[in-house]
């Protein structure tokens, strides 16, 4: 008999859990959660989860963690919110916070790799810096006044669909072809499944890691951006416990915590997995300190399954 | 029982192509001097922790090294892997599971790994080319697999040992350092990389074999080096060797 693969419930165990909790809301709740609409709505609050959560992805694909995600949500949104202010020019606002982003990624990856500090330790402490750089630069207090058309994406439709649904669409397609077609992706895998032997295949370790705490620092920054816009206001303490989520989505979509394995639609799963559960017990009136106790449940359980079902195939 | 190592095969050996002189790294190996001719299958031959094993490495770039090395009687300086890999020198290490392979990930992807450059063109894997250059060195080897999707991890010590291998076909090698090249693997896949030693010298690869195995260094050599406490202690025709005289070299320094 052919042996089963254990890649085949990593990857299709987390969609049989989305179709269940589907089912599970869809029965309890028919009127308001299986609608087009409401559709829409999970999807416009599962974006910015899922925009760090792919990059989370690349990070941890790599064997590494991101923590500063969170942080990095808040200073990207105040500096692009400042800086619009500060400037009237949206475009130039939108720069700077990716820039930043992306810059202070680097500087995670710089630190994991070339002075090879843990990424549990580096981005920890680049965590906790950052928070503390947006209430510097913000004074503790949110930014607001920023122009109208500013809000567009955090709440503008494109032909009917929310903004940030379109953004976390093309962004997912992107880092799709990327992990899976490209020289680029296979050396994510590869570093993140055995550091050493991707070294003595030629691949610059250096490069693939800071490369990818730079992409987890732009999507975070994206996020953060999408975040200001939605709320209106650039709030100095935004995003902070985001970098839970984004690893809880990850790790629900089967993506190995020690790294080189893991299916980027697993990811985008997972994070619906989240999103759906917020949307389906706040319209089952659940209160949402229950929430929170069920959401670990879930993730913990899917977790579990994922570990028991590996081994179950693997006998 | 048939043979355990194949008849060997009539090769041309050629001019020098490598000369290392006086490469040193502490605490493992010091002062090693030899050349390799073209074509040339060269054992070092030495016990467990006689720094063999680190001076492979260190040819490869993965360890760092004084001294000089000429490729063709040019001065040519190995820091890192991807130096080695750039003048087609390899190295196939003795711990295929740290250094050789990505266990998780499947034959395709392993075999590809140091390859990408030519396998892929804008970033882009070229998946039909990677295919068919996966294929060739799948059956060149005679590796045993049930597609080549299969993860390593699920592979016997034998077939993954020709993956490893097979990574470096793909790229024409000119200089092939085996390090323990048999080890835990079953009969029949080291009599398939006995055979296929011979075939690469016969295309004129130069082959290092670093093995403790010493009638393994013995069949396979067209010269035996014995390294003992770092350092090269003698030389042997495989005509004049014996596993004593090898022995009598492999502990010499020992005693004090």
């Amino acid at each position: 008999m052919k042996k089963m693969d254990s890649t085949f419930i990593r990857r299709y165990g987390v969609i049989l859990g989305l179709f269940g909790i589907i089912a599970f809301f869809a029965f309890e709740s028919p009127k308001y959660f299986f609608t087009f609409s409401n559709f829409m709505l999970i999807s416009k609050q599962s974006s910015i989860n899922a925009l760090l959560a792919i990059g989370q992805m690349f990070v941890i694909l790599t064997a590494g963690i991101d923590l500063s995600v969170g942080s990095m949500v808040g200073l990207s949104g105040a500096i692009t919110a400042g800086t619009i202010v500060a400037t009237g020019n949206i475009f130039i606002g939108l720069l700077a916070g990716l820039g930043v982003g992306a810059g202070l990624g680097a500087v995670n990856g710089i630190i994991v790799s070339l002075a090879k500090v843990p990424a549990f330790i580096t981005t920890l402490a680049t965590m906790s810096a950052i928070a503390g750089i947006t209430l510097i630069y913000t004074n503790g207090q949110p930014i607001w006044n920023l122009p109208h058309s500013f809000m567009y994406f955090g709440q503008g439709y494109l032909t009917g669909i929310p903004f940030p649904v379109i953004v976390m669409t093309i962004v997912f397609i992107i880092a799709w072809i990327i992990l899976a077609l490209t020289r680029y992706g296979r050396h994510v895998y590869a570093v993140g499944g055995n550091i050493r032997a991707s070294r003595a295949a030629g691949i610059k370790i250096n490069s693939v890691l800071i490369s990818v705490y730079t992409i987890s620092g732009f999507l975070a920054a994206l996020a953060g951006i999408i975040l200001a816009s939605r709320l209106g206001t650039a709030e100095p303490t935004a995003g902070r416990g985001y970098e839970l989520d984004s690893i809880a989505a990850v790790v629900l979509g089967g993506t190995s915590l020690f790294g080189g394995e893991g299916w980027i639609v697993g990811t985008l799963v997972g994070a619906y997995i989240i999103g759906i559960l917020n949307n389906g017990m706040t319209i089952m009136n659940i209160s949402p300190y229950y929430q929170e106790v069920v959401k670990g449940i879930v993730i913990l359980l899917a977790v579990m399954l994922t570990s028991f079902g590996k081994k179950y195939w693997n006998e | 029982m048939k043979n355990r190592f194949p008849p060997k095969i009539e090769h041309e050996i050629g001019k020098e192509i490598l000369k290392v002189e006086n490469v040193t790294s502490e605490p493992f190996f010091r002062n090693v001097s030899f050349e390799l001719r073209k074509g040339e299958i060269l054992g070092i031959a030495g016990l467990v922790g006689c720094g063999s094993s680190q001076l492979g490495e260190a040819l490869f770039g993965l360890r760092e090294m004084n001294g000089n090395m000429y490729l063709n009687g040019t001065k040519i300086k190995i820091e890192d892997p991807s130096d080695a890999i750039a003048h087609r020198i390899f190295l196939v290490p003795e711990d295929r599971h740290t250094l050789g392979l990505v266990l998780q990930r499947d034959v395709k992807e392993n075999h590809s790994l140091p390859n990408l450059d030519f396998l892929s063109k804008f970033g882009f894997i070229k998946k039909r080319e990677e295919r068919k250059s996966v294929m060739a060195t799948v059956e060149y080897l005679n590796t045993k697999i049930t597609s080549i999707n299969q993860r390593v991890e699920n592979l016997s010590g034998g077939n993954q040992q020709k993956v490893v291998l097979g990574k470096w076909l793909a790229r024409s090698p000119k200089i092939l350092i085996l390090d323990e090249p048999t080890r835990g693997i079953d009969v029949g896949s080291k009599y398939e990389i006995y055979k296929f030693i011979y075939d690469q010298a016969r295309k004129g690869v130069s082959i290092i074999v670093i093995s403790s195995e010493m009638e393994e260094v013995i069949n396979l050599s067209d010269r035996i080096l014995v390294m003992s406490e770092g350092r090269i202690t003698g030389e042997l025709s495989p005509q004049e060797a014996t596993q004593e005289k090898i022995l009598a070299l492999a502990v010499r320094g020992k005693e004090s």
